[in-house]
């Protein structure tokens, strides 16, 4: 062959293992690749190839090309393409370059700049209906074929090509080879492989030939001819799939103010972005969540955006096996299976509040009765004591002004709700302020706490019951402010004397149950009188999530009631946003509300769907469906192996998510949102200040994902309700929520939020109510305008709703521990992780990567466990393996471990890097378990023992 | 500069690489023997080895092996006249941060070899 011949066949070659790469192959192609020609060259080549791995790897791929139809081989392929490329599966081959530099599961990096610089000087971009990445194993190779025809017709100097070759590809094809290798389950990628790798060490042998003017190896010439005419049998085709003509200037960076929306804390970010690539997440300055600050996952929000484990495409399920889909024959299946049901059959659960307004309002015009968010699992007992006691959910505390702080259950620096808030609680223990961390494990907050009270778990209830008692029996509290701005006093008094069940609340019959010393309680109690109004005592999670902990929420806040600290310099605050105006304009029609007033599942006081018995609500009939967006309710709305049951006995599922997770993988068909960072919204929020807050999408949607109003528009449209979701880009809904604002969208993007009102004191005696004025909004409603001590819901219902402490196990017997399973077992939150989310961020992974199991170093030594040591940890309801992390920092008796852990996909799953990796507590719950009055799974506490492997 | 160590066992591919590291300032110990290339790193520090895959009595991989047991902070780049995915598997679980081929190429192995010692750690661990 001449020198033209010869990078002719060698673009063919490129051309060929660039279409195998860049999506699934087509039918059309198999069928072809599985005729006599194209066969019939490779077997000629393989009967004289010499080079062995070229050799090797046309023999696999025939192997699966010969083993059955064209359609068989074509649906084998399809499926494991979704698991190679598409992360369908959890040993996925990252074809991209950047990849590779470090090893790492992270795309958009370093490699993309140099590629988009390579081919911006070719007179080439990538192509806009690629909609895969710049460095992408297939365009880089399709530059190659590009190169070789520009040899080939132009005679042009190869030094760029050869350049391009040697630092590009070959960096990264060896490790690339080697993972897909090692991942791919069918002969035919295992070859492909093998292919590429010696095709490209060939290529790399002609360079230095061709640079230095020698003859190119005569054995690889013949390669290169039979495989060019071979391919030349596929008629691939002229034009190139992942590049376009015609050169594109890089664009300057910029800086884009949004908000984090990692956790709830929302702080304020800015963006770094250059070219469609984010660089970096700043705290935005001034920003009243976040104080210009951002913790170590909203620094690495980028990295979840850019997490080489994204799902990038549509999915379906066959055969027990996921292959790539279209949006539109996705959408059709998940909605023809909708329209299956009755929709009081669906549950749609949906884990994150981005632009809830539309998707809610989906789901009602559908008319779905069963809509639920992660609340019930998490902080409901509080909620339903707070939003009806006055008028918010979570009141949080004015550190900068307090000088008693009780946390009960909250471990602020590392799961609070804003960066600020960290902040000015640092500075009130250093400036003196006294902080007392009522927790059975010292959290961090504990460590910076003036004291750390290691309380039994479950038992709140009953130390913030006998502090309200000291407070009451020796008369310390604010009585103006009880008389004038409370609801219920008097029959909470009665129960704290004990005149109502003959049960005083005493600071010794609390510390029987709570194990903490009565004189402990006692002065505690003392302190935090002395110290009102600048006080204030709040609670979370911790305890929340022990079952029966609603009338504990009512006790320990009952302190604040009593002290009438409620919007004083120090303590919890009243909250108001001020509201944003409807999505929808003033000439646009709302959907209607085809919801039925009807509920699936009732306790005490809340009712609805419950996940926690998902299996029983299945088992029952009363579920056949499930639509979950940006939720993992397998890993934690209650037992994982009974809500994994009740999924797969449904006819039809649906996930829409940004990666594969534990539910995801359940599901039929898998819908492929983007990010945040991807998509806009606007917010009304509060952090002291009211403000409205823009999050603002900083890049394109990646891959083939849309933004989660797009796709609730889609479904709209196929469910005959698109007229009533009629928006066609953010800006319109952002400008429609905006127009009762006095800035426009365009202001708030230069800042990214807007203060609308500024921090105030003792806003209800304005008010004239502990509710704020209509214009604002909060999340609760208190119906005497008071602080009720008495819960008017409850009251309503009949129910207790006086604040006190219940036994856990009162309303199912088998949760108390017992000689079998004395000790109980809770997870914790770290810093670096938001619930089940950002286990597929490298960075998050690599500062936290696995959940040891902590365990008090006395009963550590009865059981004869060391640090480090592999345990089983048994519930009567199944057992774990983990890893013991001897301790002193948490109470005898008690278990714990981050949550969030225990997945199968992303770095946990990823055979290719086994140092990450733990165990989901929630594997080891009561199936078909929740509190009867709030609905929230015990997901602290759990009886276990635990015992050395 | 760094202290390079370098096992072929072709006499010829070690001086050649002595020869182009050595002009960039390091200091190159070169072997053609496993048995000596292990004990040196046993009683010396070694910033990165230039190890053959292709030994006389041990594999280029076992010998990275029992290198990193003495040195785990070691950085190590493979080089091998004919690759295969096989071998490119063992040298990345094992922690080779690169891959060079043979013919040895001045530029590609100066360059890549800068490139391995100013990285802070070492690439991460894969196992494949």
């Amino acid at each position: 062959m001449d020198a033209k011949a010869t990078n002719l066949a060698r673009a063919k070659v490129y051309q060929f293992l660039s279409t195998l790469y860049r999506d699934e192959i087509p039918l059309w192609l198999i069928e072809k690749m599985g005729e006599g020609d194209f066969l019939k060259h490779i077997k000629k080549l393989q009967e004289v190839c010499t080079i062995q791995d070229f050799c090797s790897g046309l023999g696999r791929m025939r192997t699966t090309l010969e083993s059955g139809s064209a359609a068989e081989v074509f649906n084998a392929l399809r499926y494991e393409y979704a698991d190679l490329f598409l992360n369908a599966g959890n040993n996925p081959a990252f074809p991209y370059e950047s990849c590779y530099t470090q090893r790492e599961p992270l795309v958009m990096q370093e490699p993309v700049v140099a590629m988009r610089a390579v081919v911006n000087k070719e007179g080439l971009h990538k192509n806009p209906d690629f909609h895969d990445l710049d460095d992408h194993i297939g365009a880089e190779l399709e530059l190659m074929r590009h190169f070789a025809e520009k040899a080939a017709y132009k005679e042009v100097s190869q030094d760029d090509e050869f350049n391009f070759l040697r630092n590009h590809l070959m960096g990264w094809v060896v490790e690339f080879s080697a993972v897909l290798t090692s991942a791919a389950q069918t002969e035919f990628y295992r070859g492909l492989a093998e292919i590429t790798m010696s095709f490209l060490f060939n290529e790399r042998m002609f360079s230095f030939a061709s640079l230095s003017g020698q003859q190119t190896d005569e054995s690889y010439l013949f390669i290169l001819e039979q495989m060019g005419r071979a391919v030349s049998v596929l008629e691939l085709g002229d034009e190139f799939a992942t590049l376009s003509e015609g050169a594109v200037a890089p664009e300057k960076l910029k800086e884009v103010k949004s908000h984090c929306f990692i956790c709830l804390g929302l702080c304020g970010q800015e963006i770094k972005v250059k070219d469609n690539i984010i660089t970096a997440c700043k705290g935005l300055a001034g920003d009243p969540k976040g104080g210009g600050r951002l913790c170590i996952k909203g620094a690495n929000a980028h990295n979840n955006t850019y997490s080489a484990y994204r799902l990038k495409s549509p999915l379906i399920k066959e055969n027990g096996r996921f292959r790539k889909a279209s949006w539109d024959e996705a959408l059709d299946l998940t909605v023809k299976s909708l329209q299956k049901i009755d929709p009081s059959e669906l549950g749609f659960h949906r884990g994150n509040d981005f632009n809830n307004w539309c998707h809610e309002a989906v789901m009602s015009a559908y008319g779905t009765p069963n809509k639920v968010t992660h609340r019930q699992m998490c902080d409901n007992p509080a909620r339903m004591a707070n939003e009806k006691n006055f008028s918010e959910k979570r009141p949080w505390i004015d550190y900068e002004h307090s000088e008693f702080i009780m946390l009960f259950g909250i471990n602020e620096l590392a799961t609070s709700a804003g960066q600020r808030k960290v902040s000015l609680l640092k500075n009130a223990v250093k400036r003196g302020a006294k902080l007392v961390v009522v927790d059975p494990r010292r959290s961090e907050t504990a460590k910076i706490a003036s004291e750390w009270i290691a309380i039994k778990p479950g038992t709140d209830g009953a130390m913030a019951m006998a502090m309200c008692y000291v407070l009451v029996k020796e008369e310390l509290y604010n009585k103006e402010f009880v008389e004038e701005w409370t609801y219920g006093f008097e029959p909470f008094k009665k129960r704290l004397m004990g005149e109502e069940d003959g049960i005083t609340r005493t600071p010794e019959w609390a510390a029987e149950i709570c194990g903490i010393s009565a004189g402990t309680i006692t002065r505690l109690a003392h302190e935090f009188a002395i110290a009102a109004p600048a006080v204030g005592t709040n609670n979370w999670t911790g305890v929340t999530q022990a079952p029966n902990t609603l009338h504990a929420t009512q006790a320990l806040i009952a302190m604040n009631g009593l002290m009438g600290t409620f919007d004083a310099p120090g303590g919890p605050s009243l909250i108001r946003k001020f509201k944003l105006a409807s999505p929808w304009g003033d000439d646009q029609s709302k959907p209607p509300n085809n919801a039925p007033k009807i509920k699936l599942d009732k306790g005490h006081l809340w009712s609805g769907w419950i996940p926690a018995y998902f299996e029983k609500d299945v088992d029952e009939g009363k579920l056949k469906a499930m639509l979950c967006y940006f939720g993992n309710p397998v890993m934690s709305c209650g037992s994982e192996p009974s809500i994994k049951r009740a999924i797969e006995k449904l006819d039809f599922s649906c996930s829409i998510d940004c990666f594969m997770s534990n539910t995801t993988e359940l599901c039929d068909v898998v819908l492929p949102d983007c990010t945040y960072l991807e998509q806009s919204r606007v917010v009304a929020d509060w952090m002291y200040e009211s403000f409205i807050s823009l999050f603002q999408r900083a890049i394109k949607p990646m891959y083939d994902t849309k933004s989660v109003v797009s796709i609730f528009q889609e479904i709209a449209k196929r469910l005959g309700f698109g007229e009533y979701f009629p928006w066609k880009s953010e800006d319109e809904f952002l400008e429609n929520q905006l127009r009762n604002q006095e800035i426009n969208l365009s202001e708030l993007r230069e800042n990214g939020y807007h203060i609308t009102d500024q921090h105030e004191f003792y806003k209800y005696k304005e008010w004239g109510s502990m509710n704020p004025p209509p214009e604002y909004g909060s999340s609760g409603n208190t119906k005497t305008g008071k602080y009720n001590f008495m819960n008017p819901l409850a009251e309503e219902n009949g129910v207790d709703g006086l604040p006190d402490y219940k036994d856990p196990w009162e309303d199912w017997p088998d949760l108390q521990p017992d000689d079998d399973h004395p000790m109980i077992l809770g997870f914790f939150r770290v810093l670096e992780h938001e619930h089940t989310s950002t286990f597929w961020n490298i960075s998050l992974m690599k500062a936290c990567g696995s959940n040891p199991v902590w365990i008090n170093y006395v009963d550590a030594k009865a059981l004869g466990i060391s640090q480090g040591d592999a345990v089983r940890i048994s519930s009567p309801w199944a057992s774990v393996e983990a890893v013991a992390n001897v301790t002193w920092g948490i109470r005898q008796g008690v278990l714990a471990a981050a949550g969030g852990f225990g997945h199968k996909y992303g770095l946990e799953g990823d055979p290719k890097y086994p140092q990450y990796g733990g165990f989901n507590t929630n594997v080891l719950l009561r199936p078909n378990t929740g509190c009867k009055w709030t609905a929230t799974p015990p997901l602290k506490y759990i009886k276990t023992r635990v015992e050395k492997i | 500069m760094a202290e390079i160590l370098a096992l072929d066992d072709v006499q010829d591919a070690t001086i050649l690489i002595g020869k182009i590291l050595k002009k960039k300032g390091h200091t190159v110990h070169s072997f053609t023997e496993e048995d000596d290339a292990i004990a040196h790193a046993k009683a010396n520090k070694v910033d990165l080895a230039i190890l053959d895959i292709k030994l006389k009595k041990m594999s280029g991989i076992e010998v990275l092996s029992l290198l990193k047991e003495v040195q785990p902070a070691m950085k190590a780049i493979m080089l091998t006249g004919y690759p295969t995915v096989e071998t490119a598997r063992e040298a990345i679980s094992l922690g080779a941060d690169e891959y060079c081929v043979k013919p040895i190429d001045r530029d590609e192995l100066e360059e890549k070899v800068e490139k391995v010692l100013k990285s802070r750690g070492n690439k991460n661990a894969m196992s494949v």
